[in-house]
């Protein structure tokens, strides 16, 4: 029987059209047992091929077609690499030795080459090919410069005979046959077997344009001018055994040596031979025995006293990570976290294992699961069979870096890697790169290009046809029509391989025998071939380094708050361990939604909810991080649970049983965990069984799974006597709501990071605010709006100055905070840097960081020359510092800095020279009146122009809001102002104009747009209904300032005005960015 | 006194400007500048001279922008500024211009722009660069620059800031360049009585063809095109336009393609008028070689070609293409010329039959293919032959006839089916998807089938001789 060896997927990136699991279920259909997937210098798509065959129950045959280099390997250093595209050898995985040496074989090629641009050479294979098989086949003929017959000679030679086989294909080509003759006769002059293929790219037919527009991405032109580069017919599909047999009638032999080969390919990814790291312990220690010396220590620590409850469930848990043999796993990653505590960076476990006691004691996580009563379950059980997953957040940026550095270091740099993230085609991308090769015109991609995927919500009348109509396009036409099916088609296929955001796979031994790894785009990080669900489908375990903006933003307003001299004071004032609890200021700010900046619950739908919620204490912040979700907003349970905090719905339970699991929420269901303990309360399930529960009714459902766990979901209830309408009413909030709950654990540990953040905005904001500048971009807002956020709480700025500014925002002593060079558009942080190293070399003070230096140096540079050639500054970058005033030190105004900035670097002679004046003079010059030098005969810039130059030059202004500067004209048009809406009648008609700072259109919102206009007051909240969106669509996307009629609304103090109608508002001033469609 | 005046127009305006005045200065079709210093005697003050030249232009159905003043940049950017006509008094250019936005400086890039040999004059960019920086000081009119210390600007611009500034205050930077009018290469000639047929009409265009090449050789020039205009004596206008594939300047080859390109087109009616013109280009000078393979002339080779055309036909004649899709059925031609490349004897490096940018091929194409074998030669038949075929166990048993004097038979032998489809994305009916057979026949001969798989129509599309 025919066995197809030789198919490739969409991984091969750009050379095939069809996924893993597409290829696997034709050939199920077609009735294979076994397949091959061979994609293009890599196993990317093995592990899904792997799953879907299985599922399938066809053997899936591992290999990969390796693009050899003509010629020899050109020497180091050179790029000869771009001299000719390779030709491809097919390759296949007889045994897990071959698959080890593939992996090795194809790290080691990827790594020594720019991306995407791998080529292999024989010097490669030399000791490095047992347990693999060498197809030669049509493809080899092109590398003439060798002579086919050389190259068979030569592979045979590397190889050994038994391994090397004549790949035939038939492709109904003209010049098929001339190939085939020639591999015939060569065949039997090096007597290797031959062995027929299809030399598959798609699945079926009809994936052949895709394939044809895959191929002029790949060679970058249109399907219009590819001409030969295209395929030359639909060919190359997934044939049936009968069609391939038909096929190659003439050459049974060649059938026969598929069967032949694929018995000897005896590999598959069912055991890789995959090892967890073992962590070195003291002598006489054993994994386990350190582990629960480690534990029993941290517990102490932690618990104080510590209790019999915390004792019995560390007890327990220590028994199931031994038995489960996990005691490794907890030890490593306990010391990335010792690393991060013994190099001053903050660390906190999040996701599940804040579930776990063991994982507090050791301070993993900072969440007390037994004091919070946490269903340890969700985080491990023994059913599950399954790595436990626990994500570490780290600060971003360089910290975050140097624990990845540490790991990599630790375990070598072929024993941990980044995970990989498959980007795959979506809207814009695919529609951009759709068009380009049917070669519509600029304006129709731009217009095509904003139409996919403008929003998360996706209206059911907002078709491909009537997306066309509103952006002009005519949708009968034909080529539209063309556009959106390729479009559609291409949809989820990957595009290439990216880095994943923090997950690290660790193993014992060298990972590149169990996986290929890459170069990352990231100098000093180097990648699998495989993405987060793939590792963990083939049991890769990944610890997750993951980086969090407010993480570094708190490390870095703490190290202000603390540098910062008080007399007396000698402890740190702020410890985040250690931070006041029910802080009742903290909770003020929440309840009165003041939480711009704030983690988690800065954003528009947080800070409605607040009000209303109006949190009094820690477990509050839980519910609140976990309640503005798309769980409870799609399971409507939102407004019960509001509702019932403010006493206007009287608490109910779905069964009394149940009373004690779902108390807490006042009897609505909002977390992962009151799921699982519903189904142990109810049915008798056991943590394991819940947990297991949870995952069959998640994201990727199986119906006989479901039907199954249903079933005994169910008998247990039964059993308990729950049945009728209590029962379908349990199992009807279970099902629905296993899909979008959120972990308590999880927001337990992000309500901690909104307790800190919102107190230091309360008591250090100057610190607080220093810090979200200096960790941009993050959260919400744009630094333009955290600026006006902060002055209207009293902070005051300091304007960027090259005599006092650092590259990073700071707090000066006075306690304002002066502006840092990063926020000069164009400038370089390196010469940015430099300007900061002199003011440093100055300094009295060694302590150069974002916190106050404890002295000011008078000046950096002694005049603008000096500047310029100082620190190394570019025309372009003299001008824009001149324009935003950062020369005010030399030059007094703007203009004359501009003025002035025009001749800076520029010697003149005797004749050109302003005028003959001593510069070391007029710099000491201490009146405070202008030196001649420095006047200009420019006018100075109006307070508008300022304005405009600060955005322009910096993206934000501390001088007045652009909205304050037509404030007068917009009060006389009875324009309100954002501060005066909470103060207005609810039902009143309004206008409120603004700066829009966000725009959504969330998933759960049914089409409503939300937006938010800022003015110098604050931010007004406008609700746009999907008919009036649908009549002001263009304006509402792309207007920078809006001007809106409606009604106002109050909702237990969360204020927003519903709008009737909605206008552009002109001639305002600078665009501000607004953070759209989130 | 010196007095400038600047036209502006949609319209061509050389002619206009040369019925006005001697001294004009070029600047594209549609600006010119004009010294009107002398005019004052002839036609009154500047306002009379102004209205006059407005009063032709319309005349001639152009309308125009003017201005007048004592320098030609203070002329030019107020005839680019405003509508209509602009007088500006001696010494008052700087006082005209102080309200003129900045951004109307950028004229001067068309005014600036270097004669042949000259230093070059500052790039559109370069201004750009410079308006910035003006737009960053907040200065808005030419007379918000003119305020300032032309040694300052000078100082921070450059020699950019110096001319914009000078420009600002109304002064020039060089003097008007006249430009000298064009000789078109035109000879036409009207008979005292018509002619018909080519011989007489062949000692006409020698006298032409003569005295053409006569003003070329002191133009240096060679001809490129030659437009032939036959006014025939039924009012109707013969023309025929000759592209030839390199500059000529031999007259006799120039009539000989012209008598073989009206053999082939020939007049309707006796002639009138005969008008040749020619498009020329600087003449090619062509070095001779001992080592390079000796070549027929440019003269030669294309006096053959129209020979060749006017023998079987202009679209039967040239070289064929390859053409890059896997439809076998597109065929294409092109002129046929000598390359350099076979004039300097690189014959072996020189794509075969493929001249120029058309060698762009997909690699490996040439070299992929055999050439141990013998091969048949394949004649493709104009138009395809629709047949009826008889297919047995999906191959091709029996064809039946379709007459033109093919009669079918059984097939005896066969190899295929080789199976092309492409253009899918096209709209019109360009895509294909199809099997061809090349099968031979009882009674004789070896013919390739194609079948059109979306219809199931057969067709022969040639045989093998």
């Amino acid at each position: 029987m025919y066995i197809e060896l030789h198919a490739a997927s969409a991984f091969s990136f750009l050379d095939g059209a069809s996924t893993p699991a597409a290829l696997v279920d034709r050939a199920a259909a077609l009735g294979y047992p076994a397949m091959a997937l061979l994609d293009r210098d890599g196993v990317y798509g093995a592990p899904q091929f792997y799953r879907a065959a299985r599922a399938a129950g066809l053997k899936a045959i591992v290999g990969a077609e390796l693009t050899m280099r003509f010629g020899p390997t050109p020497a180091s250093g050179t790029s000869a690499v771009r001299e000719r595209p390779g030709w491809l050898l097919p390759v296949l995985v007889a045994s897990a030795d071959g698959y080890r040496q593939l992996c090795r074989l194809i790290t080691r090629a990827t790594l020594r080459s720019p991306k995407g641009e791998t080529r292999f050479t024989f010097d490669d294979f030399e000791g490095q090919t047992s347990g693999l098989i060498a197809l030669v086949g049509s493809r080899a003929l092109e590398a003439e410069r060798h002579g086919v017959g050389g190259l068979i000679d030569r592979l045979v030679g590397v190889f050994g005979r038994g391994n090397v086989w004549i790949e035939l294909q038939r492709h109904l080509g003209r010049e098929d046959q001339d190939g085939l003759d020639s591999l015939l006769a060569l065949g039997a002059a090096f007597r290797v077997p031959v062995m027929a293929s299809g030399g598959v790219r798609f699945a079926t037919p009809e994936a052949r344009p895709l394939y044809d527009v895959l191929t002029c991405i790949r060679h970058k032109t249109t399907l219009s001018r590819a001409g030969r580069r295209l395929t030359a017919n639909a060919e190359r599909y997934l044939k049936s055994p009968a069609q391939m047999s038909r096929l190659f009638s003439d050459l049974p032999q060649a059938l026969a040596g598929t069967e032949a080969l694929a018995e000897r390919l005896d590999f598959t990814l069912a055991d890789l031979g995959y090892r967890f790291p073992e962590y070195p312990v003291p002598a006489g220690e054993t994994q386990v025995s350190f582990l629960r010396r480690l534990a029993e220590v941290g517990a102490r620590d932690r618990y104080r006293p510590y209790h019999d409850r915390a004792r019995a469930q560390i007890a327990r848990e220590l028994t199931l990570i031994e038995k489960l043999d996990l005691a490794g796993y907890f030890l490593i990653v306990w010391d990335v976290v010792n690393f991060c505590r013994q190099h001053g960076i903050l660390v906190q476990g999040r996701g599940s294992a804040a579930n776990s006691a063991v994982c507090y004691a050791l301070g993993i996580t900072a969440v007390d699961p037994v004091g919070m009563d946490l269903l340890f379950e969700r985080f491990l059980s023994e059913e599950r069979g399954e790595w436990p997953d626990i994500d570490l957040d780290l600060p971003s940026g360089d910290q975050r870096e140097r624990v990845i550095q540490y790991v990599y270091e630790r375990y070598g740099k072929l024993g941990a890697a980044m995970t990989a993230n498959v980007i795959t085609y979506r809207g814009r991308s695919a529609a951009r790169e759709v068009g380009k090769v049917l070669d519509l015109s600029p304006d129709e991609l731009d217009r095509l290009a904003r139409l996919m995927g403008q929003f998360e919500f996706v209206d059911p009348d907002e078709t491909l046809a009537r997306n066309l109509r509103e952006a002009g396009l005519d949708p009968d036409a034909g080529r539209y029509q063309q556009f959106g099916r390729l479009w559609r088609e291409m949809q989820d296929l990957p595009r290439h391989l990216g880095q994943h955001s923090g997950g690290m796979v660790l193993c014992q031994g060298r990972l590149d025998e169990i996986v290929p790894l890459e170069n990352a785009s990231m100098p000093g990080r180097v990648v699998v071939q495989w993405d987060k669900d793939d590792c963990a489908e083939l049991g890769l375990i990944k610890v997750d380094l993951l980086g969090l903006g407010m993480m570094a933003a708190l490390e870095e307003a703490i190290a202000i708050v603390n540098e910062t001299d008080e007399p007396g004071v000698t402890e740190p004032r702020v410890d985040l361990a250690h931070l006041p609890p029910d802080d009742p200021e903290v909770y003020r700010l929440l309840q009165r939604a003041d939480t711009v900046g704030v983690f988690q619950v800065e954003s528009r739908a947080q800070m409605a909810t607040l009000p209303r919620l109006r949190p009094e204490r820690f477990y509050d912040l839980v519910v609140e991080v976990a309640i503005i979700r798309p769980g409870p907003i799609v399971g409507n349970m939102v407004h019960p649970y509001l509702a019932r905090r403010q006493g206007e719905q009287p608490v109910s339970y779905p069964h009394p049983l149940l009373e004690p699991v779902l108390a807490r929420t006042l009897g609505v269901p909002l977390f992962q965990e009151q799921l699982l303990r519903m189904a142990m309360v109810v049915a008798g399930f056991s943590g394991g069984e819940a947990e297991e529960l949870r995952r069959a009714m998640g994201f990727k459902r199986s119906v006989k799974r479901m039907q199954q766990i249903e079933t005994r979901l169910r008998e247990g209830m039964a059993a308990r006597g729950i049945m009728g309408t209590d029962a379908d009413g349990i199992v009807q909030s279970i099902t629905s709501f296993a899909l979008y709950g959120f972990p308590e654990s999880r927001a337990a540990s992000f309500a901690l990071i909104v307790y800190a953040s919102a107190y230091l905005k309360v008591h250090f904001p100057a610190a607080f605010y220093t810090a979200l500048l200096n960790n941009q971009p993050m959260g919400f807002y744009h630094p333009a709006t955290l600026v006006k956020d902060a002055q209207r709480r009293g902070v005051r700025f300091e304007p960027i100055d090259v005599q006092a500014s650092g590259w990073n925002c700071r707090v000066q002593p006075d306690g304002a905070i002066r502006l840092g060079l990063r926020y000069v558009k164009g400038l370089r942080q390196d010469v940015g840097q430099r300007l900061e190293s002199a003011f440093a070399s100055q300094a009295a003070s060694p302590r150069a960081s974002s916190a106050a230096p404890r002295a000011e140096p008078r000046v950096r540079y002694r005049s603008l020359d000096e500047l310029v050639a100082g620190a190394g500054l570019k025309q372009d970058e003299v001008r824009t510092l001149a324009a935003i005033g950062a020369l005010a030190g030399f030059c007094g105004d703007r203009r004359t800095a501009l003025w002035q900035a025009e001749r800076a670097g520029r010697p003149a002679g005797p004749i050109l020279s302003d005028g003959a004046i001593d510069r070391e003079e007029a710099f000491e010059d201490s009146t405070g009146i202008v030196p001649r030098e420095y006047r200009s005969p420019l006018a100075s810039m109006t307070m508008a122009e300022r304005v405009q130059a600060d955005y322009d030059g910096t993206g934000l202004t501390i001088g007045p809001h652009p909205m304050a500067l037509v404030r007068s004209a917009l009060a006389s048009r009875g324009i309100a102002r954002a501060i005066d809406l909470g103060r207005a009648r609810p039902g009143r008609r309004v206008r409120v104009a603004g700066a829009v700072i966000t725009r959504q259109r969330p998933g759960t919102a049914k089409g409503f747009v939300f937006l938010s206009l800022e003015d110098e007051t604050g931010i007004a909240n406008i609700i746009v209904n999907p008919d009036v969106f649908a009549a002001h669509k263009p304006t509402i996307t792309n207007a920078p300032y809006l001007l809106v009629d409606g009604t106002l609304q109050h909702q237990s103090g969360a204020v927003s005005v519903k709008a009737d109608r909605v206008e552009a508002l002109r001639d305002v001033g600078p665009t501000l960015e607004s953070h759209d469609f989130h | 006194m010196p007095l400038f005046t600047c036209l502006v127009a949609d319209g061509a305006l050389e002619t206009l400007a040369r019925s006005c005045s001697p001294r004009v200065e070029l600047h594209g079709p549609n600006a010119v500048m004009l010294d009107t210093s002398g005019l004052a005697r002839v036609a009154g003050p500047p306002d009379v001279v102004a209205r006059e030249i407005v009063h032709l232009a319309s005349a001639q159905g152009l309308t125009i922008r003017l201005a007048t003043a004592g320098t030609r940049t203070a002329a030019w950017l107020l005839a680019h500024a405003h509508a209509g006509i602009t007088l500006v008094p001696n010494g008052k250019e700087a006082t005209t211009l102080a309200g003129l936005a900045v951004g109307w400086l950028g004229a001067l890039v068309d005014l600036d722009r270097p004669a042949p040999g000259c230093s070059r004059a500052a790039s559109a960019e370069a201004y750009r660069e410079r308006f910035a920086i003006f737009e960053r000081w907040g200065l808005r009119t030419l007379g918000d620059i003119a305020a300032l210390k032309r040694a300052d600007l000078g100082a921070r611009m450059g020699p950019v800031g110096v001319r914009l500034h000078q420009a600002a205050c109304g002064e020039d930077a060089g003097p008007l360049v006249p430009s000298a009018a064009v000789q078109p290469f035109v000879d036409r000639l009207a008979l005292e009585w018509p002619i018909e047929g080519l011989e007489p009409l062949s000692f006409v265009l020698a006298r032409q063809c003569e005295q053409l090449s006569a003003r070329l050789a002191q133009a240096d020039r060679g001809a490129v095109i030659i437009t032939t205009r036959l006014r025939l004596v039924t009012k109707d206008t013969h023309t025929r336009t000759l592209h030839l594939p390199a500059p000529l300047t031999d007259p006799r080859v120039w009539r000989t393609l012209i008598l073989l390109d009206l053999e082939s087109h020939p007049p309707a009616a006796a002639i009138d008028v005969v008008e040749l013109e020619l498009d020329v280009t600087p003449a090619s000078i062509l070095q001779g070689s001992l080592l390079a393979q000796t070549l027929p002339s440019n003269e030669d080779v294309t006096t053959l070609v129209a020979r060749l055309g006017a023998l079987v036909g202009e679209t039967r004649v040239g070289v064929p293409r390859l053409v890059d899709t896997c439809d076998a059925r597109v065929i294409a031609m092109g002129p046929f010329h000598v390359r350099p490349e076979l004039r300097r004897g690189h014959v072996a490096s020189v794509c075969p039959s493929v001249p120029g940018d058309d060698c762009a091929a997909p690699a490996g194409d040439v070299a992929a293919t055999p050439t141990e074998r013998p091969r048949l030669a394949f004649r493709r038949f104009r138009i395809p032959m629709a047949v009826r075929v008889i297919v047995a166990r999906g191959v091709p048993v029996r064809v039946m006839g379709a007459g033109h004097g093919f009669e079918g038979g059984a097939v005896v032998a066969r190899a295929g089916p080789w199976r092309t489809s492409g253009a899918w994305w096209m709209l019109d009916r360009s895509a294909w998807n199809r099997d061809e057979w090349d099968v031979a026949l009882a009674r004789g001969g070896i013919y390739r089938l194609a079948r059109q798989r979306a219809t199931g129509i057969w067709e022969v599309e040639g045989l093998f001789d």
